[in-house]
């Protein structure tokens, strides 16, 4: 199973708040304590900083953390910058006032959260397309949700997709068309994603509309050829799994029918390294309470073979319980020991030279679910229209069915469950620490099922995450 | 060349529209996207049937003469190929092409123009497309495997492992290879990927049956396995390594079938078709070897219902 990770899209909301921000609170002497900090102490006295409204981590170290401390750790604290006159406290609050951890009495933060959500949700200048080409897969991995029940895709639905984001641009005017192949396995139709993304680079081509693709594979027919054909076709992000070393992960993520895997991927995404390609290649791992101790022997080989090469990045994820059909027997690891085994196993990789992928959850809108913005959609072989490519099966998951004419056929009850699900109207969420970050959206499909808000791992252990997220940044 | 078995029933390239023969000689579609309202249309007279290269399209051949049907256009001529070559039709640029595999050549042709002839050392047994490869196979029964991309018109040629004659085999475009029996162990079936290089053979599975014909679902979980006339059709499941006999009328009677789109087996025969849902996936539900065949057949074609049958059943075991 590989769960959707999007192309991030955080990062230029992002910037553009920042310098709003920064330039008129330059023009008062009045501050506060940010109300989107976090604060922790590390063993050695040394205090982690992180804004969720900036997005970033610094670590301190004494005696400086003693006095970022003082300053920031009562919220409610009006501080006076002219009484901050010394050079070297001018300095540091200033620093402070300009990574955001300081903001000025007369900003409204709260109305800040409001419009990075509102920019996020309101724009109509993209479209996110996840493309299922196929749900039949080569693979029968231990802990995978899918049914595989609809094949390749339908000809009449190759042909409304095309007319859909003709449809898009001139409806909407859209600048930016962003397309992740998912499946079942992607490549197992790799004709359809030829026949489309020829499409899209030529219609894009045309109208110039900035165009970008990434495609969530399990790596066995990655093979050279085909990653060449990808590069031709625009395909420049990847995420691929490999659930520890070869005797791990060819007992969880297995061919259909038995057969081992884990050679021809390594073997695959090795020949990757050695071309001068420019791509994105994410190495996921999905560990279990029980496989856990032998991830670091697969950091090992990942560090000999890629920890130069900067086009590879890895991430770290429990085995969840995705709504499979394997009920008690199923692997999930989730709690607290889940979410600091992940981050240990992220200080190892850093220590071993790897790079991590997971700064970008973190950072605003860094943490929102695909789901819940409404410009995308996820389209199955058979032309259903879904927002998550989780819950599948779940009718409240059809928002609409795609027509040969382009047309989305949404319902707008069932979108709305989606994509206004979230800080708006939770309370909760609306006063939290991390809001600008995943903005109550973390999972739609949590508040949808479970009636329950979404709280990200990484907020709700954002002490040992931030902490780990500063370990590596030093380490790196 | 005799008309081959596997001739008497096609899909389309969807899997949305089905083709067959029938005794009297004429040729039955259907269009499976109208679940409860399908109708069975007329196609003409033939003897042979075969996936064409678009939405509800198939080649029908007649004795010498081919045609290709479409529910838009009906039949049309496309020139005349031995009695029971193996046909298929394959999408070019500019339109299509038709691949025929007779006793002595493998031949690409459009129209009258022969666009790539390669002479055959032993009867062909298997012609397919490879989509994601934009390829042509052919398996003879010597195991010997051509592999043309018509683009170039290269031709590779590799055998696939057997020592003795094969007999029945079918592709799998999931897996990425070829199911085949030979004479030597003509109850199992063994798998080669071919997009190993050389070829590899991964599988070999005990069907515990002779098949006649053998073909798979789109989803390459299921191989659909006729062994007589008399004999259920054989679900053989590839992941789980368990075939079921299916149950229906025409099924269990094992006459010619095909999976849909959406996970159907389809059995035919003269004017009449049935359907059953067949779970996409099984592997969960019968690892522990207990799966209830009652809720496995009785379930939709969704493997998390089943699962629940199957907890259910625990349960209530548990609880005696």
């Amino acid at each position: 199973m590989n769960r959707m990770i999007p192309v991030p899209h955080g990062a230029a909301l992002f910037v553009s708040l920042r310098r709003g921000i920064r330039m008129s609170d330059t023009a008062v002497n009045t501050f506060r304590p940010s109300r989107f900090n976090v604060m922790t102490r590390t063993e050695e006295d040394a205090v982690v900083l992180y804004n969720s409204m900036r997005g970033s981590v610094f670590k301190v170290r004494p005696p400086v953390s003693e006095r970022v401390h003082s300053l920031l750790h009562n919220r409610k604290r009006v501080l006076n910058r002219t009484e901050h006159a010394a050079e070297n406290e001018l300095r540091l609050f200033d620093t402070l006032v300009d990574k955001g951890f300081l903001v000025s009495t007369e900003r409204d933060e709260l109305a800040d959260a409001d419009e990075l959500r509102d920019r996020r949700k309101n724009r109509t200048d993209r479209l996110e397309l996840i493309i299922m080409p196929t749900e039949a897969c080569n693979f029968r991995c231990t802990y995978c949700y899918e049914d595989f029940a609809l094949g390749r895709m339908l000809t009449q639905v190759r042909e409304g997709v095309k007319a859909l984001v003709r449809k898009y641009r001139r409806d909407h005017d859209i600048d930016k068309l962003t397309v992740s192949w998912f499946g079942g396995e992607p490549l197992v139709a790799f004709d359809v994603i030829e026949e489309l993304s020829t499409y899209f680079l030529e219609f894009c081509a045309e109208e110039g509309i900035d165009y970008s693709a990434g495609i969530t594979t399990n790596g066995l027919l990655l093979t050279p050829e085909v990653a060449a054909r990808c590069a031709e076709l625009g395909i420049s992000h990847y995420q691929i799994t490999l659930d520890g070393p070869a005797h791990t992960h060819d007992s969880s993520r297995h061919l259909m029918g038995g057969g081992k895997t884990f050679d021809d991927i390594v073997a695959n995404l090795t020949s990757m390294s050695r071309t001068d390609t420019a791509f994105k290649a994410l190495i996921r791992t999905n560990f279990t309470e029980a496989n856990s101790v032998h991830v670091p022997e697969l950091i090992d080989q990942l560090s000999e073979l890629y920890a130069d090469d900067p086009r590879f990045r890895v991430i770290y994820r429990p085995v969840g319980d995705w709504g499979g059909p394997q009920g008690e027997d199923s692997e999930a690891y989730s709690g607290k020991q889940a979410e600091l085994t992940k981050l240990d196993l992220c200080s190892s990789a850093a220590d071993s030279g790897l790079r991590l992928a997971d700064d970008v959850f973190l950072k605003p809108n860094g943490s929102v679910c695909y789901a819940a913005s409404p410009w995308s959609f996820v389209i199955r072989p058979n032309g259903l229209i879904n927002k998550c490519t989780v819950a599948l099966r779940d009718p409240r998951n059809a928002v609409g069915l795609l027509s040969e004419d382009g047309d989305l056929g949404l319902n707008d009850e069932l979108m709305s469950l989606w994509v206004d699900n979230d800080d708006a109207k939770d309370s909760g969420c609306h006063s939290c620490f991390f809001r600008p970050s995943c903005q109550g959206a973390h999972c739609p499909l949590v508040r949808i099922q479970e009636g329950q808000r979404p709280c990200p791992p990484q907020k709700v252990w954002i002490g040992p995450t931030i902490t780990t997220a500063a370990g590596i940044g030093r380490a790196r | 060349m005799k008309v081959s078995r596997s001739a008497q029933v096609a899909v389309d390239v969807d899997s949305t529209w089905c083709a067959w023969t029938t005794a009297s000689g004429s040729v039955q579609v259907l269009n499976l996207m109208n679940e409860g309202f399908e109708e069975v249309i007329d196609a003409g007279w033939g003897d042979a049937v075969h996936a064409g290269a678009g939405t509800g399209r198939f080649l029908i051949q007649e004795g010498r003469s081919l045609h290709v049907w479409s529910p838009e256009t009906g039949s049309e001529e496309k020139g005349t190929v031995d009695p029971g070559a193996l046909l298929l039709e394959y999408p070019r640029d500019d339109g299509t092409a038709i691949a025929a595999a007779t006793k002595t050549s493998l031949e690409l042709f459009e129209g009258a123009k022969t666009l790539f002839s390669q002479p055959l050392q032993a009867p062909p047994l298997l012609l397919a497309w490879q989509r994601r490869r934009r390829n042509v196979l052919c398996l003879l029964t010597d195991g010997t495997t051509h592999k043309v991309d018509p683009r170039t018109g290269r031709i590779t040629t590799f055998r696939i492992a057997s020592d003795k004659e094969l007999f029945v085999s079918c592709y799998d475009e999931v897996l990425g290879g070829i199911w085949s029996v030979s004479t030597d162990s003509p109850d199992v079936a063994c798998f080669d990927r071919l997009e190993t290089d050389p070829p590899t053979r991964i599988y070999r599975k005990e069907l515990n049956v002779v098949p006649e014909t053998i073909r798979t679902s789109h989803s390459g979980e299921w191989l659909i396995i006729r062994s007589s006339d008399t004999r259920p059709t054989l679900l053989f499941n590839v992941n789980s390594d368990r075939g079921f006999d299916a149950p229906g009328e025409l099924a269990s009677r094992g006459v010619p079938g095909v999976f849909s789109y959406d996970n159907r087996l389809v059995s035919v025969e003269g004017d009449v078709f049935e359907t059953l849902p067949v779970p996409a996936r099984a592997d969960v539900r019968s690892r522990d070897g207990h799966l209830p065949t009652d809720a496995f057949w009785t379930a939709p074609p969704r493997m998390h219902r089943a699962a629940l049958s199957k907890r259910k059943s625990v349960a209530a075991e548990k609880s005696r």
